[in-house]
């Protein structure tokens, strides 16, 4: 045992956050379900001239990942609400635990499993939903080929590029990667500001993120995303050079990378604190 | 209160994050700008091309999923060239003259932004042009005039579902063909052909399956023939409707 990293202490660890908090992330997924249902009722509803889009391969691509970057930023600002709990606080911080498996397990449960999770209640939810999309279009009288693109879509295997060949790349695997960097990205700013703010951790959070956003773009501009970029022609991948990879790669991998090392940080000074 | 904070190392960190955010942004834009004005001055902008004794011309988008969101299509008795003026590096012109037909053709060029400030075409052709055809082209306006007395211009669609918008266009016969080859169905094989403002048409065709007809200039032509399915919508002012004729035979 290291005062580090111990394995069976964080086992441990992750076993009390799961008894504490199951029925709040059950509560989490259901209201999440239930938005979900809704939208699909609403989607079912009234759009049949459109062709159920919202079902089609571009749409479910849309759906997802606007469904999980909002939810998973709301998840990412609720993880350590507990700290706005002088009582709940003392206990959790007093846990028996380093804070690198403190940093550790929010960093699992907040960007990696909770992504999974999303991801998989959105597969049992939507699948039945694109067939059954799938098959009303089918019995259209009027459409018996109309090019709907009604595959399912499933995040970082399901991609225009591998599928169809195509030279345009908004769904390719590079941007889909990249949409996880910077959703990860924005979780651990988040959760980091939950952290460190004391009072009103959320608000002061969106707050000094909206001016940051602000700052940057009236200093820098729009976010460049150099090879993550939707990419036109079907060499264009090719045509950006080493400076340009080296570049991206160290944007868009060091923000995230000194972000979540930032929130270890914040942990471990409200401890001391 | 400040000192307490910044005397912290995630604040740094966090500082550190913001600055590494700024640096890196400000880096890639300008890498960026400098692909963007090398991609600018790659692009052939101006194309020049003989129609020599052919009067057709075929202008059409090609490969895969591309197609062209707009062009303006111009018949103008003072040019003896096909001239294309193509704005957007985002797409690549060329022309061909194979067996007596001028191909204008446009690819997707291969270019470091994904939408330009500026994506206007103008496809200017000479009025001794007969016909043409349109296809992988979302949106075309057509203007200009044939002046020759018996001029008949033809203009035929290939595509699922285009807009194709005349306005101050002069000629005595004007044919407009829809002839998509995808099977009827919803979504697709839909043509708009719309005749607004100043057309000075003798005698109108038009031959389609699918979509709409909306013809609002004031002036009438002489004559309207038309060879429509059921699926046809017609717009238009009293005394043009007034003046329709219905053929069920081919265009």
């Amino acid at each position: 045992m290291t005062d580090f990293f111990d394995m069976e202490r964080f086992g441990r660890l992750l076993r009390a956050h799961w008894a504490e908090s199951w029925r709040e992330y059950a509560w989490f997924a259901g209201v999440l379900v239930m938005l979900d249902l809704i939208v699909m009722a609403i989607s079912f509803g009234a759009d049949a001239s459109n062709n159920y889009w919202q079902f089609q391969f571009q749409g479910q691509s849309m759906s997802y990942t606007t469904g999980l970057f909002i939810s998973a930023v709301i998840f990412a600002g609720r993880y350590f609400k507990y700290l706005l709990n002088p009582g709940a606080s003392l206990i959790a911080l007093m846990r028996p635990a380093s804070v690198f498996e403190k940093w550790l397990m929010a960093f699992l449960v907040i960007s990696i499993f909770y992504p999974l999770a999303f991801t998989l209640l959105y597969i049992v939810l939507n699948y039945p939903a694109v067939q059954l999309a799938k098959t009303l279009v089918a019995q259209s009288p009027v459409c018996q080929n109309c090019g709907h693109d009604f595959r399912f879509f499933v995040p970082l295997l399901t991609t225009e590029v591998a599928e169809k060949g195509l030279s345009r790349g908004e769904n390719s695997l590079i941007h889909q990667l990249f949409f996880f960097v910077f959703l990860s990205a924005t979780q651990a700013l988040i959760a980091g500001g939950t952290v460190f703010f004391k009072r009103s951790p959320i608000l002061r959070t969106l707050l000094g993120t909206f001016l940051l956003f602000v700052i940057s773009i009236w200093l820098v501009g729009a976010p460049q995303l150099g090879i993550f970029a939707t990419h036109y022609g079907k060499d264009a991948l090719q045509q950006y050079s080493v400076m340009e990879y080296g570049l991206s790669a160290g944007l868009w991998l060091g923000v995230p990378l000194l972000l979540w090392t930032a929130l270890f940080f914040h942990i471990k000074e409200r401890e001391v604190a | 209160m400040m000192s307490r904070h910044f005397s912290k190392v995630g604040v740094w960190l966090f500082v550190a994050a913001f600055a590494w955010y700024m640096g890196g942004n400000f880096l890639l834009d300008n890498l960026m700008k400098e692909k963007i004005a090398y991609a600018k001055s790659n692009h052939v902008r101006g194309r020049y091309a003989d129609t020599g004794s052919s009067n057709k011309v075929v202008i059409r988008a090609l490969g895969g999923d591309f197609y062209v969101e707009h062009i303006d299509l111009i018949f103008d008795a003072t040019v003896s060239q096909a001239v294309i003026d193509n704005e957007d590096i985002l797409i690549a012109a060329s022309t061909q003259l194979s067996d007596d037909v001028l191909h204008v053709e446009f690819r997707e060029a291969t270019a470091p932004v994904s939408s330009t400030s500026s994506t206007k075409i103008l496809v200017r052709l000479p009025s001794t042009v007969r016909q043409v055809e349109l296809a992988g082209i979302h949106s075309v306006n057509i203007s200009g005039s044939l002046p020759a007395t018996d001029a008949e211009l033809v203009l035929k669609s290939l595509d699922c579902a285009p807009q194709l918008t005349m306005k101050q266009l002069q000629v005595n016969n004007l044919k407009l063909i829809d002839d998509c080859q995808a099977p009827p169905k919803q979504g697709c094989c839909i043509t708009n052909f719309s005749l607004s403002e100043q057309i000075h048409v003798g005698k109108l065709e038009v031959a389609m399956q699918h979509g709409k007809l909306e013809y609002t200039s004031e002036a009438i032509p002489q004559q309207t023939l038309l060879n429509v399915s059921d699926n046809v919508q017609i717009t238009g002012r009293r005394d043009f409707l007034q003046s329709l004729r219905f053929n069920n035979g081919s265009p």
